[in-house]
């Protein structure tokens, strides 16, 4: 590896510490208001996001519930007990709601899994040049062949 | 007129009825004159369809509201064109939109194929032809367009105010375009399992139509965004609703699709995996319309209409079954005839590609569905919104951007060490390097520190791969660099068509990782005269204009934007209210630079007080989403333009193919 390389290596590895610093503040309300849906019915958003009414008025009751001295997990809880489950943008980390985390990743890994042992199994056998159309050895030169040489002459033409 | 539609309707589906039929019998018995009934009745469907449409058309544009449809979607004060766009603005009129474009699809594939692929067209008509039963029979018994009120109201409600743009008058009909386009290829791989002809003709044959309707379906996705983040006035393009779910889930399969054939062309392998990954883009595209249609999933894009839910869930399960039965039945066929030469090799890099692809479009189906299991299993309601799609794609695309990276630098067949070291040498490095500038600047988030080395390092390659093929031609041929890279795109439109795209990608990841991580917004009270600072811009409310016609009431803030003490714009957001709807509608304007947009949403004006609320978000990058875009759909024409290797390639798999058959 030339020196430069080295050194550009170094430089990555020595800058990574100032990922460590502190991530900018974020206001509690959007903690909160970026895990609650907005059911407006105009699209699909958190409320954080929304710009309905509706939206608004959640985003005041969250922010007046967070300076009444609740912590944002407890207004969450709040909205849940209220609203019900559905009032969360995504599923909790919970029980049956796991499943819905995790089957895309396990899913992807199995699949993973198999697409390596197959890859390994069709890398072991060594590969031959299949013949492009089978024929007898001492089959007479059909036209067909004829054609196909000039095709194949063509394509080489092209390529070069 | 509309008893003449409803005519035109039926006489449609009886020809398509026996368009199917005779194709079948046709292709089983080799009975020339059933082939060719066939395909003159599908022809006649298309008329048939053509003519129809043309009668819905006027009646929008002589305003007959004594037609259900029209009434519900057209009003007398709506402009000409959006007369015409409502024809896709319901449910009933998107269904005959959608087996217009499959019927007009179905006539060009006859006429291309008039001399060629014969022994593929019967079965192709057939499937073809069934698709467009299974549709015309919805459009008859359950959604008629033309369906009458029995009496004539004054007015007709008219279009939703939102939907009156240009965008998205051409919005549904590019995605039709790309979920219809898929039929083709999807009906080809069909025939050719119906015919045993499973070698790679019908995949050569159909890769514009493959390439053309993924295209679209993008370009309907862009526009989507494009109208969301223009008209909606939430600062964002995507938001993960079911239907823009249903859209990308397609698109993701048909990319993997992309890919994956060039290994059965090269090496004929994966046989089965085509014709699987085909058939689950045709499904998606179908559970596209049944999302849409259904009300099984609420979505802002739903038509809810219940009943058609249940008949396309029964389609679904008949394609389903039909084409995996065929399947299974072709196995013995499908087998490989190549091998792996190694495991590093780009062959597997293609494969661990299309694992991401597919990875992601499961996951997307996963989320979309995950509500109605959740409900069935425990009997709770919940929701899965953006939060999740965001957490579970991010890694999953990272991904899938690195091995967008990575495939082209792995050699087809075998890569060894030495030569891996020394192409992914300068990518790497540049990609390191611009970690390290990144984190300077002061970037110290790690998800957007990878993202955008990984955007470095794809372009990287990309651009190296552009490099290294002018050079080498340059040296055996002793151009010039400039006529040696046009030379070498020239010569392989498809490898470096696919190159540029890749590009597009990059570009419009950038964007959404830009505009996603690093997006200011607050909101902000003024009076006339007063400023406010919105990021680097300093905003000054200077004036308010208001008009109001038989149409709507118009209110406008007009507010002067500096940056660095200099002037630089003009914006009016503003708010609008439609009458004939009762609703009130949020008119955005947009600073739109290649750094960031600006996007001011006027939220509130209190007449009284004279105070003017508004919203900022100032969204960086933004522009490189709909720049990628235009790059992408450059790069896919670069690769659908006629080349002459390609046709000599298919008609070598033609001749091989015969020959095997015989």
């Amino acid at each position: 590896m030339p020196s430069a390389g080295r050194a550009l290596l170094a430089l990555f590895v020595l800058s990574l510490p100032l990922l460590a610093a502190a991530p900018s503040p974020v206001d509690p309300v959007d903690t909160v208001t970026s895990k609650i849906i907005c059911d407006c019915g105009c699209s699909n958003l958190t409320i954080k996001e929304c710009t309905c009414g509706k939206a608004d008025k959640v985003r005041a009751d969250v922010k007046a519930r967070l300076d009444s001295g609740q912590t944002p997990g407890q207004v969450l809880a709040a909205y849940v007990d209220e609203y019900g489950e559905q009032i969360l943008a995504a599923p909790t980390t919970k029980g049956f709601n796991l499943v819905g985390w995790i089957a895309p990743f396990a899913a992807l890994l199995v699949a993973a899994t198999f697409l390596v042992i197959v890859l390994r199994r069709w890398a072991r056998v060594p590969w031959q040049e299949a013949p492009l159309v089978p024929h007898a050895p001492d089959a007479p030169a059909a036209p067909d062949a004829s054609f196909l040489r000039r095709v194949e002459d063509d394509i080489q033409d092209v390529e070069r | 007129m509309p008893l003449f539609g409803s005519l035109c309707l039926i006489l449609a589906l009886i020809a398509a009825g026996w368009a199917l039929v005779a194709s079948a019998l046709g292709a089983l018995s080799r009975s020339r004159s059933l082939i060719t009934s066939g395909e003159r009745s599908s022809l006649a469907v298309t008329a048939l369809l053509a003519t129809a449409s043309g009668a819905l058309c006027f009646l929008f544009l002589n305003d007959r509201f004594d037609v259900e449809y029209v009434a519900s979607y057209s009003s007398r004060a709506m402009p000409i064109v959006f007369k015409v766009a409502a024809f896709w603005g319901g449910h009933a009129g998107s269904l005959l939109l959608w087996v217009l474009v499959l019927s007009s699809f179905s006539a060009i594939v006859i006429f291309q194929n008039r001399h060629q692929n014969r022994g593929l067209i019967p079965y192709v008509v057939a499937t073809l032809s069934g698709i467009t039963v299974f549709f015309l029979v919805l459009l008859n018994f359950t959604s008629n367009p033309f369906e009458l009120l029995g009496f004539t109201p004054p007015d007709g409600k008219g279009l939703n105010p939102q939907l009156q743009t240009p965008l998205m008058a051409i919005h549904p009909p590019c995605l039709y375009l790309g979920y219809v386009g898929v039929s083709v290829p999807f009906a080809f791989a069909m025939a050719a399992l119906l015919s045993g002809r499973v070698g790679d003709v019908w995949i050569r044959t159909t890769r514009r139509w493959t390439l053309f309707a993924w295209l679209f379906l993008g370009v309907g996705l862009l526009l989507g965004g494009y109208w969301a983040y223009i008209e909606l006035g939430w600062g964002g393009y995507w938001a993960w609703d079911p239907v823009e779910n249903a859209a990308l889930m397609p698109w993701l399969t048909a990319t993997a699709f992309l890919h994956s054939v060039m290994i059965q062309e090269k090496k004929r392998m994966l046989k089965i995996w085509n014709m699987s990954l085909i058939i689950l883009t045709f499904m998606l595209s179908i559970f596209g319309t049944f999302l849409t249609r259904s009300g099984v999933i609420s979505s802002v894009h739903a038509f809810a209409k219940s009943g058609v839910g249940t008949v396309l869930a029964i389609f679904l399960g008949a394609v389903a079954t039909f084409s995996l039965t065929v399947l299974v039945w072709r196995l013995p066929r499908l087998q490989s005839e190549g091998r792996l030469d190694s495991f590093v090799s780009r062959e597997s890099s293609f494969l661990f590609n299309n694992l991401l692809l597919v990875g992601i479009c499961f996951a997307v189906f996963w989320g979309t569905v995950f509500p109605v299991i959740s409900e069935a299993v425990r009997g709770v309601k919940i929701t899965v919104g953006p939060p999740f799609f965001n957490a579970v794609n991010f890694p999953l695309a990272m991904a899938l951007l690195a091995l967008t990276g990575i495939c082209p630098l792995i050699a087809w067949r075998r890569a060894s060490a030495v030569h891996l070291l020394r192409v992914f040498l300068y990518p790497a490095g540049l990609a390191m390097a611009a970690f390290f500038l990144l984190l300077i600047l002061g970037v110290r988030e790690l998800s957007p520190l990878v993202a955008f080395s990984l955007c470095t390092f794809v372009v990287g390659t990309v651009f190296y791969e552009f490099y290294r093929g002018s050079r080498a031609r340059q040296r055996s041929t002793g151009e010039s660099f400039l006529p040696a890279l046009s030379k070498l795109i020239g010569k392989n439109r498809r490898r470096y068509g696919g190159y540029t795209v890749h590009v597009g990608v990059v570009l419009i990841l950038l964007g959404v990782v830009g505009s996603s991580f690093f997006r200011q917004e607050s909101t902000f009270a003024l009076r006339r005269g007063e400023t406010a600072r919105a990021g680097a811009y300093t905003i000054r409310f200077q004036d308010t204009f208001s008009s109001s016609d038989a149409h709507m009431d118009q209110f406008e803030a007009v507010l002067g934007i500096a940056r660095d003490g200099k002037n630089v714009a003009i914006l009016k957001p503003g708010r609008n209210f439609y009458k004939s709807f009762n609703q009130p509608s949020t008119e955005v304007d947009i600073y739109s630079t290649l750094r960031e947009d600006l996007y001011l949403i006027l939220i509130d004006f209190d007449a009284q007080t004279g105070v003017a609320t508004f919203k900022y978000y100032v969204n960086p990058l933004v522009n490189w989403i709909w720049i990628g875009w235009i790059v992408l759909f450059a790069g896919t024409h670069v690769a659908v333009w006629p080349d002459p290797r390609e046709r000599a390639l298919l008609a070598r798999a033609r001749l091989i193919e015969e020959r095997t058959l015989a």
